[in-house]
């Protein structure tokens, strides 16, 4: 059981409140997507999730223990990917596994399996500058994956992709999911993404980022987003994020003079 | 009442009228291929290395000839600044010493005293500056108490350093390598620092998650990401390193290249002092070439680029 929960979380920089009093919870085996607006802290609560940074209130919970600090069955996704570039693809897999005390010979040939099953195999000696924005993120997740995580977190991890390749992703990560049973959590913009996606959606709006919904989404995949439900849920999404885009045009003063008078 | 929008293919210009929307199918390109220009066009700013080596011939070639045509019309002072005809023969042919007996200085014996001194005290600097800002950057109390100590000594500069060393040292070989020394150290740390400060936050962060800790943390992740800063910190530092061990030898340190020039100045003899000036540009070149191709070896990830794009 991985089941994934922020307890009333609030998160500060100095005197910037990021996230004030999230609480959502991501079922142990679930889809979860976080959207919201840009600066609404939703990356804040992955570096949470991660233990990377510790709440400034309140708690979070993996499996029903208090996250505290880095754990080993955690893995982070990022939209730049940030594989080492004096490295290898098969390195980049390797290196983890290596740390995680495997052999060398050992590491290499696992990571080569795991790069096998993004396609990559044949890269497996190329390094990150000579690899497309498409190979990179699937080196990336060939890494996390090869941690063998029980929560994998994404940062918006193809926001960089063109299109196909995008969708080639999100179905991969998605039989990935079915095939290790991972809690996901993902953080994105794009809400045709987060349709496709999600068992759960936590919508945020922003700043500070706080919980304005969360969502169930249950409907089989590959999913039809021209399903009335989705394309309702889709225009209800559009309004609330075009609510937040225009609230953000004014400064806090005006909203307050647009209340009064309103 | 509005009328609903309609999406309508039709192969018609834009500017539907009304709130219609229409699609427009444009008929493909129909210029022949041979029509366009053959052959890879260079890049922006790219420039071959026969054109780099050309521009540095040719741009010494135009100094060296502007210095003879000034000197031959008696505008320049040909006995002080003596032209290249008349002091490159002298250093071509080996003639370059002075001194008498044990004194005596050759440019043979002077080279190599000079590098010997320089490359030790780099070397050695370089080492205690990379492990300092490692500490530096790892352990916070080191942070506050070794960095403005390195802040101090960066900006002092090498000469200021030689009568310490002449003091505590003596003259020699190991005075100039201690003025080399405590000339690059402080700010070889300074810059070492600044090149691992500015690893971007999500390589610590991913080598973190992976497992990296202590060592490994610091010399397979950190260190390599911060590898081209640390390659500029080295070119950078060779140059100080380089002015050091030559000011040292000027000042005080009666040997090496330095020495030799000064001793030059001493007799009078220009031909002297102008070969002396032209081997330390010319080695102090040399080294920096070699210095940027070591940088490129090490970090040579940065000049791989796939197919498809333009090197830089």
């Amino acid at each position: 059981m991985t089941e994934l929960q922020f307890q009333h979380v609030d998160k500060a920089y100095g005197a910037t409140l990021a996230a004030r009093d999230v609480s959502f919870r991501i079922p142990s085996k679930s889809f979860g997507v976080v959207i919201g607006p840009s600066g609404c802290g939703k990356s804040s609560l992955l570096s949470l999730a991660a233990g990377l940074d510790e709440p400034s209130n309140g708690y979070v919970f993996l499996g029903g223990r208090e996250v505290r600090g880095i754990r080993d069955d955690v893995a982070l996704l990022f939209q730049n990917y940030n594989l080492f570039p004096w490295m290898t693809a098969q390195a980049n897999v390797a290196f983890g596994l290596g740390l995680r005390g495997l052999a060398r010979r050992e590491a290499s040939a696992q990571a080569l399996d795991y790069l096998n099953d993004v396609g990559l195999g044949a890269c497996a000696g190329k390094i990150p500058t000579e690899l497309s924005g498409g190979m990179k993120q699937r080196v990336a997740l060939a890494r996390a994956l090869a941690l063998k995580p029980n929560l994998l977190l994404m940062d918006e991890p193809f926001a960089a992709l063109d299109y196909q390749t995008r969708k080639m992703m999100q179905r991969y990560v998605l039989s990935t999911r079915e095939r290790t049973g991972a809690t996901v959590l993902l953080v994105t913009h794009d809400l045709a993404e987060a349709l496709t996606l999600a068992d759960r959606l936590v919508i945020m709006s922003g700043a500070p980022g706080t919980v304005q919904e969360v969502i169930d989404i249950q409907a089989p995949h590959p999913r039809d987003l021209s399903h009335p439900t989705l394309a309702g849920l889709m225009r209800k999404l559009e309004a609330h994020l075009e609510a937040e885009a225009a609230l953000n045009e004014f400064t806090a003063e005006e909203r307050g003079r647009m209340f009064e008078h309103g | 009442m509005s009328t609903p929008k309609r999406l309508i293919a039709a192969n018609l210009p834009f500017n539907p009228p009304g709130d219609e929307v229409r699609i427009a199918v444009v008929p493909p390109d129909t210029t022949p291929a041979g029509a366009a220009p053959s052959g890879i066009r260079p890049g922006p700013g790219e420039i071959s290395r026969a054109v780099t080596i050309g521009s540095f011939l040719l741009a010494w070639l135009v100094v060296g000839l502007l210095w003879e045509l000034l000197a031959a019309k008696g505008i320049l002072n040909g006995r002080v600044l003596v032209p290249p005809s008349s002091f490159l023969p002298y250093l071509l042919q080996g003639q370059g010493a002075a001194g008498i007996g044990y004194n005596k200085v050759t440019f043979d014996t002077a080279i190599l005293a000079t590098l010997m001194r320089v490359t030790a005290g780099f070397l050695l600097a370089l080492a205690a500056s990379l492990l300092g800002a490692i500490l530096i950057c790892a352990v916070r109390p080191l942070r506050l108490a070794l960095l403005p100590l390195a802040r101090t000594i960066a900006p002092i500069a090498p000469v200021a350093w030689i009568p310490l060393a002449i003091t505590v040292v003596g003259l020699g070989s190991g005075s100039a390598i201690f003025v080399v020394f405590m000339g690059v150290v402080g700010s070889a740390t300074v810059a070492a620092v600044a090149a691992l400060d500015d690893v971007p936050d999500e390589y610590r962060k991913v080598a973190r998650l992976l497992g990296a800790r202590g060592v490994s943390y610091w010399l397979r992740v950190i260190v390599p990401a911060a590898a081209p800063g640390l390659v500029t910190t080295m070119r950078m530092s060779f140059f100080g390193a380089w002015m050091a061990v030559l000011a040292g030898e000027m000042a005080g340190i009666n040997s090496g290249l330095g020495a030799l020039i000064i001793l030059g100045q001493q007799q009078f003899n220009m031909k002297l002092v102008m070969s002396g000036i032209v081997v330390i540009g010319l080695l102090g070149f040399v080294i920096d070439q070699l210095l940027a191709w070591l940088g490129r070896r090490l970090v040579w990830w940065e000049g791989r680029h796939p197919r498809w794009s333009t090197p830089r």
